[in-house]
C-alpha cells in the first residue's frame, strides 16, 4: 500500500516538474508573444495537470496556488485579460514557489505563497477566494498534520533514535471488542514508548486503509525504541494501521522549530516505564482524559531502552516490507541516455565494417598474425550488441507501473460516484519508451476517467440493461504490428450519436445540417472536438476547458492515432496506437532504385516472388496478385513514393506479402536485400506530418533506410478499405445467398445473385445484331433487348468469338431492355455472405471475390454493370431533389444491405441503415428521418408490425415507409396497404426506387 | 533581441546571408544526402552524422524563394539542439525556438565569421524581397554587399508548427 504510494507520490513529483519546466519556458515565451493562442492553451493544460495531480494526492498547499494560477490564466486563454510583463512575473514566481513544494510534497504546506495567492485573487473578480493559508509552520508529512506535536519529546526521539509511528486503532474492532477502553489502550502505548498527542480528525491524514473508515479511528502519535514488526505484534495490529516516519522528517522539521519549545520536560526527566506519566488527547472527538491524566502538552521523558538505529528509508515505508526491494537508482538525464543510445549505434556500425573487414581478410590468404582476429571481433560484436540492447533497456519501463495508478484513480472515483468498478489491466509488462509512458499519463488518467465516469452507469440502470452491476473498465497494452497499441475498454452504455451530435450542436460546433449528415463512427468522433467535454462544474478532478481534444493532442503529439469504436448498450473501446519510438526491431531492408527501405518483420507474412502460378495483374487502376486461391490487391512502392517504377513482366521484382490489422495486401519492391535488427529512430518534426514513414534507421555502412510506415502507405489506398471492415462486421450471421456460375469465353468464373436474374433463355448467336457498335437481340414478344458482354464492361480477360450456341441472362426488375451475354451456363449454389471478400477486387461492376466449388469467382454487381453501360440516365434527374433526404433502411440480408447502400448512398444526404425491425424502431426514436424503407420479412420486429408501430406513434405517423420486399404478391401487397406502407416496391431497382422516393416525397409535403 | 556577437555568413543561389555563430554546431563538407521521397520539399533529405540522424533544410524554400533545380549539397551548416544551447552561459536569442531535432541547413558556400555589425538595416518590404519576414532579422551592409541576417531559430522550426 504505501509502497505503491512512494511510487506513486515519485511519479507525481517527475511528473509535475516536467509541467513546471514547460510552464517556465512558455512564460517567459510569453512575454514576447502575448496572445498566442497555443502558448496559452498550453500553459493552461500545465497548470490544470499540477493542481490535478497534486489534488489528488492531497496537497492542498499545492493546489490552492495552481487553482488559482489556473483561474487567472483561464482569463488569459479566454482573452479576458492581457498578460503583462508584472502578471507574468507573478506567475513566475509562483511557479517558482509550485517548484519548490513539488520538489518535496510532503514540505509543500511550508512554503508561504500567501503573497502569491493574494496578488492573483485580485485579478479575480468573479471566483470566491481560495482556502487561506493554513498553518505555513511545520514542514511535516500531510498526515501528520493533525496532531499536535511537542517538538522536544520528537527531538529527544530523534536524539535518542527512536522511530515514530503513527497507528491507527479502531475504537470499536481494536479496542472495545477486547473488553478494553481508549484509556487502557493507551497506557499499554505507554508503556512501550511515549506518546505525543492523539487524533481522532482523519479529513486530512492520507494514506489510510480505507476499510478503517467505517469506524472511529484513532491515530495515535508516539515514539519508541521498538521495531515495527515487534510493535504490531505487541498490538496485535495489522502492518496497514502502523504508519512509520522517517527520522529524517522530523530532523528537518526540527531546524524549523525554535529551541524556546514550551515543554519543560528536558528539566523534568521522570521515571522510565514504572510510572508513565500521561497522554495528552487533543481532540473533542477522543474521549475526555480523565482527572488521572495530566493536561498537555504532555512532559517527555527520555527512553529506557538502549538507543537502537533508526532506520532511514523514504517517506511512509512500510515496516514489514523490506526496503530492499526498491532498488538503488539514480535519475539521469533522457539526453544523456540518448548520448550513450547514439555512441552505441555508432560502435554498431564499427563493428559491421569490422566483420566485413575480417571476413574478407579470411577469404584472401590470411595475413600472418591474424589468426586470432576472427575471434576477437565476434567477441567484440557481441559485446557491442549486448551494450546496445542494455541501454536500450535504460530508457525502457514496463507500462505496468502507470497503470498501477489507475487502480486507485477508478476505487477513488468508484466511491465518488457510488459505482462498483472493477478495473482489469492487461499487458503490465509491456516495455514502453519512458518518454511515451511520460506522454500517456495524462491522456490515459482522462480516458480512465471518462469511462469511469460517463462510460459506466449506475448499479441501477445496470442492472435494468441486464448487466452485472459491476461496471468493468479494462485497460490493455500490447506490441501489434510494430506499433504500441493501448486500448481502453468499458462496457458502459457506449456512445450515442444522437446525444453526441445533439451536444454538437447544442455547443455550435456543428450545425443541424453538418449533423444530419454524420455516420455513427463521425458522430463519435466529435467527442474529440475542442470545447465539446468541457465540463460545467469547476473541481479538482473534471476541471475547465481540458478534454477530450487534448487527449487527441496529446496523443497526436506522441505521433500516435487515437480511433473510437462502440456498440450502443455494449460498451466503448478508445484505441490508441502508438509508433515504437525507441527500439531494436527486427525488419527487412528492400530496395526501389538506389534507396534502401525497412519493412518492420512483425507485418511481413511472406515475399512472393510474382510468376505464371502466381501472377501480378493490373486490374483497373490497380494490381493484384492471385495467391491460392485469393485475390490481394498489390501496391507498388516506387508508384507510392512518386519514383520510375522500374518493374516490368519479365522483372516484376517481389511482392511483400504484408499483414495489417485483418487487412492483406502486397507491396511490390524491386529488391530485397537483408534482416537486419534496426535501431529505430524517430524522425524530426519537420518529417512528422509524412504519413509514409515511422522512423530511420542506419544500415550496416552508415547509410540511412527510411522505416515504411505500412499503415500510413496502405492508407486510403486498398480498395474498399471501409466498406470492408463494416461488412466484415455484418457478415457473421449465417448468411447466404443462392448464386448461379457462369463464364463466358474466358478463365474467369462469374455469379450473379438469383435474385436479380428474370429468366435465362439459349440462343444461336447469331440472331444478335449489331448496330451502332452495340449487340441487339430483337424478341418476338417484348421490347429489344440491348446484349452485354462482361468482357467489354471490365478488365478480364478478352474471349474469342462468339460460339454458335450462348445463353443471355435476362436481369429482373431493370427498367432497360438489357440482357447479359454468357457461353457456359456452369451450376447454381449457396454463397456464404462471409465468404465474399469485397476488398481484394474492388471495381464497379463487381461486389466481390469467393472461392466456390474449387473456383476464385467474380461476384458480378448487375446494376453496377447497368450503370456501366450508361443506361441509368435517371439518378442525374434525382440526385439533386435527394441529396438532401434522410433515409433509414431497415434489412436483414447482407447482400440487400450492400446493394441499397451502393444503388443509394451516392444519391442521398443520409443513409443508415439496421438489422431489423426493432433496431429501426430504436433508431427512430433517436434520430429524425424523411422516409423509412424497409425489408417486410426481418427477425424479431418484421416490417408490417413495424409500420403499425410507426402509424400508432404521435410523432412518427406521418413518416412515409417504402416497403421492399422480393415477394411480388397480392397477400404481401394487401398486408402493407393494411399496416400503413406509403408505397410498396420489389427489390431492387434503383431507378424504381429513385421513383418511388420523389413520389412518397411529394405525397407527403 | 540583442544583437549577435558574431554572425556567420554564407550564400545560396548568390545571395549572402548570416545567422548567429550561438547557434552554429559544425560545417559538414559535400554531406552524403539521403532523400526523402513525398516529404514536404523544405526537407532536402537525411545526412548521417556520427550515429545521428540530421534532417537537412532548404534555406530557399523556407525563406519563400524559389528553390534551385540542382540538388546537389555542398555544405551542410549543422546547428545546435536545444539541449545543446541551454549548455551555453548567454543562449543566444530565439534559443527557445530549438528542439532536440538535429537540423542542418545546406548551403552553397560558408564564408567568414564577422564581428557584431554596427548597423542592422530593417529588411525591405516582404512585397519586394519575397523573403519570409519572420525569418529575417534585417541587412547588415558589408563593402561586398549586402548580408541577410537571419531569425535562425524561427528558420529551423517548421513552419506547421510555428502557424499552429
Amino acid at each position: 500500500m504505501s509502497t505503491e504510494e512512494n511510487e506513486m507520490l515519485g511519479l507525481f513529483v517527475q511528473e509535475a516538474s516536467e509541467h513546471l519546466e514547460t510552464l517556465e519556458t512558455d512564460l517567459v515565451a510569453l512575454e514576447s508573444r502575448p496572445s498566442d493562442a497555443e502558448l496559452l492553451n498550453r500553459l493552461f493544460r500545465a497548470i490544470h495537470s499540477v493542481k490535478g495531480t497534486a489534488g489528488f494526492f492531497g496537497l492542498t498547499a499545492i493546489t490552492d496556488l495552481a487553482h488559482v494560477m489556473e483561474s487567472v490564466m483561464a482569463l488569459l486563454r479566454d482573452g479576458r485579460m492581457h498578460a503583462t510583463p508584472d502578471l507574468i512575473n507573478l506567475f513566475l514566481s509562483g511557479t517558482d514557489k509550485l517548484k519548490a513544494m513539488v520538489a518535496a510534497p510532503e514540505q509543500s504546506t511550508s512554503i508561504d505563497t500567501s503573497a502569491e495567492r493574494t496578488a492573483l485573487h485580485a485579478l479575480l473578480t468573479t471566483e470566491p477566494p481560495a482556502r487561506p493559508a493554513k498553518n505555513d509552520a511545520p514542514t511535516l508529512p500531510l498526515y501528520l498534520s493533525a496532531f499536535r506535536i511537542d517538538p522536544e519529546l520528537v527531538r529527544d526521539a530523534v536524539r535518542h533514535g527512536h522511530n515514530i509511528y503513527v497507528i491507527q486503532v479502531r475504537l470499536h474492532a481494536d479496542i472495545e471488542a477486547h473488553g478494553q477502553t481508549i484509556l487502557d489502550y493507551l497506557r499499554e502505548v505507554e508503556s512501550l514508548g511515549t506518546l505525543i498527542d492523539t487524533a481522532t480528525d482523519l479529513s486530512e491524514v492520507s494514506g489510510l486503509s480505507d476499510e478503517l473508515s467505517a469506524e472511529l479511528i484513532c491515530s495515535v502519535l508516539f515514539t519508541t525504541a521498538m521495531e515495527p514488526d515487534l510493535l504490531l505484534a505487541a498490538f496485535n495490529l495489522p502492518e496497514s494501521q502502523l504508519i512509520q516516519t522517517p527520522e529524517k522528517v522530523f530532523h528537518d522539521w526540527l531546524l524549523t522549530q525554535p529551541v524556546l519549545a514550551p515543554a519543560p520536560s528536558v528539566a523534568t526527566p521522570p521515571p522510565a516505564l514504572s510510572h508513565p506519566p500521561a497522554p495528552a488527547a487533543s481532540t473533542a472527538l477522543t474521549p475526555p482524559p480523565p482527572a488521572t491524566l495530566a493536561p498537555p502538552p504532555a512532559p517527555a521523558h527520555p527512553p529506557a531502552h538502549p538507543p537502537e538505529p533508526a532506520p532511514s528509508g523514504t517517506a511512509q515505508a512500510i515496516p514489514t516490507a523490506p526496503r530492499a526491494k526498491t532498488e538503488e537508482t539514480v535519475r539521469i538525464s533522457v539526453s544523456l541516455l540518448d548520448a550513450l543510445m547514439n555512441l552505441a549505434g555508432e560502435m554498431v556500425l564499427g563493428r559491421n565494417q569490422l566483420l566485413r573487414i575480417a571476413a574478407s581478410s579470411r577469404d584472401s590468404a590470411a595475413h600472418p598474425g591474424q589468426e586470432g582476429l576472427a575471434g576477437i571481433v565476434q567477441g567484440i560484436s557481441g559485446i557491442t550488441s549486448d551494450l546496445q540492447r542494455t541501454i536500450m533497456r535504460a530508457r525502457l519501463q514496463p507500462v505496468g507501473g502507470l497503470f498501477g495508478k489507475f487502480n486507485r484513480i477508478i476505487r477513488d472515483l468508484g466511491q465518488k460516484l457510488g459505482k462498483d468498478i472493477h478495473l482489469e489491466t492487461v499487458g503490465d509488462d509491456v516495455e514502453l519508451d519512458r518518454a511515451l509512458i511520460e506522454g500517456l499519463s495524462d491522456p490515459l488518467t482522462h480516458l480512465i476517467r471518462n469511462s469511469a465516469d460517463h462510460g459506466i452507469e449506475p448499479g441501477e440502470e445496470r442492472k435494468r440493461a441486464g448487466k452485472s452491476p459491476t461496471g468493468h473498465v479494462r485497460i490493455s497494452a500490447a506490441h501489434l504490428a510494430g506499433r504500441v497499441q493501448i486500448e481502453v475498454r468499458d462496457d458502459g452504455h457506449g456512445l450515442n450519436p444522437a446525444k453526441l451530435k445533439a451536444k454538437a450542436i447544442e455547443k455550435g460546433l456543428i450545425t443541424p445540417e453538418q449533423s444530419a449528415r454524420l455516420s455513427d463512427p463521425e458522430a463519435w468522433q466529435l467527442i474529440f472536438a475542442p470545447g465539446f467535454s468541457t465540463a460545467a462544474v469547476v473541481s479538482d478532478v473534471s476541471g475547465r476547458g481540458v478534454g477530450m481534444d487534448v487527449v487527441k493532442t496529446n496523443i497526436e503529439r506522441l505521433g500516435g492515432r487515437v480511433e473510437i469504436s462502440s456498440v450502443l448498450g455494449q460498451g466503448t473501446a478508445i484505441i490508441i496506437r502508438l509508433p515504437l519510438t525507441l527500439a531494436i526491431i527486427p525488419a527487412l531492408i528492400v530496395g526501389c532504385g538506389t534507396r534502401r527501405f525497412a519493412v518492420p518483420q512483425l507485418n511481413l507474412d511472406e515475399i512472393v516472388r510474382p510468376g505464371p502460378d502466381r501472377p501480378l495483374e493490373n486490374f483497373g487502376g490497380s494490381r493484384i496478385i492471385r495467391l491460392r486461391e485469393e485475390l490481394l490487391p498489390v501496391l507498388n512502392l516506387s508508384t507510392l513514393l512518386g519514383l520510375p517504377d522500374h518493374a516490368t513482366a519479365d522483372n516484376p521484382g517481389y511482392v511483400l506479402m504484408l499483414k495489417l490489422d485483418d487487412r492483406r495486401f502486397g507491396l511490390q519492391v524491386e529488391e530485397i536485400n537483408d534482416t537486419e535488427e534496426i535501431v529505430v529512430k524517430p524522425l524530426g518534426r519537420h518529417l512528422q506530418n509524412t504519413s509514409f514513414y515511422s522512423g530511420a534507421t542506419l544500415l550496416g555502412q552508415g547509410e540511412i533506410a527510411l522505416i515504411l510506415d505500412l499503415a500510413g502507405l496502405a492508407h486510403g489506398r486498398l480498395p474498399a478499405e471501409t466498406h470492408a471492415r463494416q461488412l466484415t462486421q455484418e457478415a457473421t450471421a449465417a448468411d447466404t445467398e443462392r448464386v448461379l456460375l457462369f463464364r463466358d469465353g474466358t478463365p474467369e468464373t462469374f455469379a450473379l445473385h438469383i435474385a436479380n436474374i428474370g429468366r435465362i433463355e439459349r440462343i444461336a448467336s447469331s440472331r444478335i445484331e449489331r448496330i451502332g457498335g452495340h449487340d441487339y437481340l430483337r424478341q418476338k414478344n417484348g421490347p429489344t433487348l440491348r446484349l452485354l458482354r462482361i468482357q467489354d464492361q471490365l478488365p478480364v480477360t478478352p474471349a474469342g468469338p462468339l460460339p454458335e450456341e450462348i445463353h443471355i441472362i435476362v436481369p429482373r426488375l431493370v427498367h432497360h431492355p438489357i440482357a447479359l451475354v454468357v457461353e457456359t451456363i456452369l451450376d447454381a449454389t449457396d454463397l456464404p455472405t462471409a465468404a465474399l471478400d469485397r476488398t481484394s477486387l474492388a471495381a464497379p461492376g463487381i461486389l466481390g471475390t469467393a472461392s466456390l466449388q474449387q473456383r476464385l469467382t467474380i461476384l458480378l454487381d448487375l446494376y453496377g454493370l447497368v450503370r456501366l453501360v450508361g443506361l441509368d440516365a435517371s439518378p442525374t434527374l434525382a440526385a439533386t431533389s435527394l441529396s438532401s433526404l434522410r433515409i433509414l433502411v431497415a434489412e436483414d440480408t447482407a447482400f440487400f444491405r450492400e446493394a441499397v447502400r451502393r444503388g443509394l448512398g451516392d444519391l442521398v444526404g443520409t443513409l443508415d441503415i439496421v438489422n431489423d425491425g426493432e433496431e429501426a424502431w430504436q433508431r427512430l426514436q433517436t434520430t429524425s428521418y424523411d422516409v423509412l424503407i424497409t425489408d417486410l420479412e426481418m427477425p424479431r420486429l418484421n416490417g408490417f408490425e413495424l409500420t403499425i408501430r410507426i402509424r400508432a406513434d404521435a410523432r412518427l405517423k406521418t413518416l412515409p415507409v417504402i416497403s421492399l420486399s422480393a415477394r411480388d404478391n397480392e397477400e404481401f401487397h394487401t398486408r402493407a396497404t393494411q399496416a400503413g406502407i406509403t408505397h410498396y416496391e420489389t427489390k431492387l431497382d434503383r431507378e424504381r426506387l429513385c421513383k418511388a422516393l420523389t413520389r412518397v416525397l411529394s405525397l407527403a409535403v | 533581441m540583442s544583437a549577435p556577437t558574431q554572425l556567420l555568413t554564407f550564400q545560396t543561389q548568390g545571395r549572402w546571408y548570416a545567422c548567429d555563430l550561438l547557434w552554429v554546431r559544425e560545417i559538414l563538407r559535400q554531406p552524403a544526402l539521403t532523400p526523402v521521397d513525398r516529404a514536404p520539399p523544405v526537407v532536402r533529405g537525411l545526412i548521417h552524422l556520427r550515429g545521428q540522424i540530421l534532417t537537412a533544410l532548404d534555406l530557399d524554400h523556407r525563406l519563400g524563394l524559389h528553390p534551385k533545380t540542382d540538388t546537389g549539397s555542398t555544405r551542410c551548416i549543422v546547428f545546435k539542439t536545444a539541449s545543446e544551447l541551454a549548455r551555453l552561459a548567454h543562449p543566444p536569442a530565439e534559443a527557445e525556438l530549438a528542439s532536440q531535432d538535429l537540423l542542418g541547413l545546406i548551403v552553397d558556400a560558408v564564408g567568414d565569421i564577422l564581428p557584431r555589425p554596427e548597423t542592422v538595416l530593417a529588411p525591405p518590404p516582404e512585397t519586394l524581397s519575397g523573403l519570409d519576414h519572420n525569418c529575417i532579422a534585417g541587412v547588415v551592409p558589408r563593402p561586398e554587399g549586402l548580408v541577410t541576417l537571419l531569425h535562425i531559430g524561427s528558420v529551423l522550426s517548421a513552419p506547421a508548427a510555428t502557424n499552429a
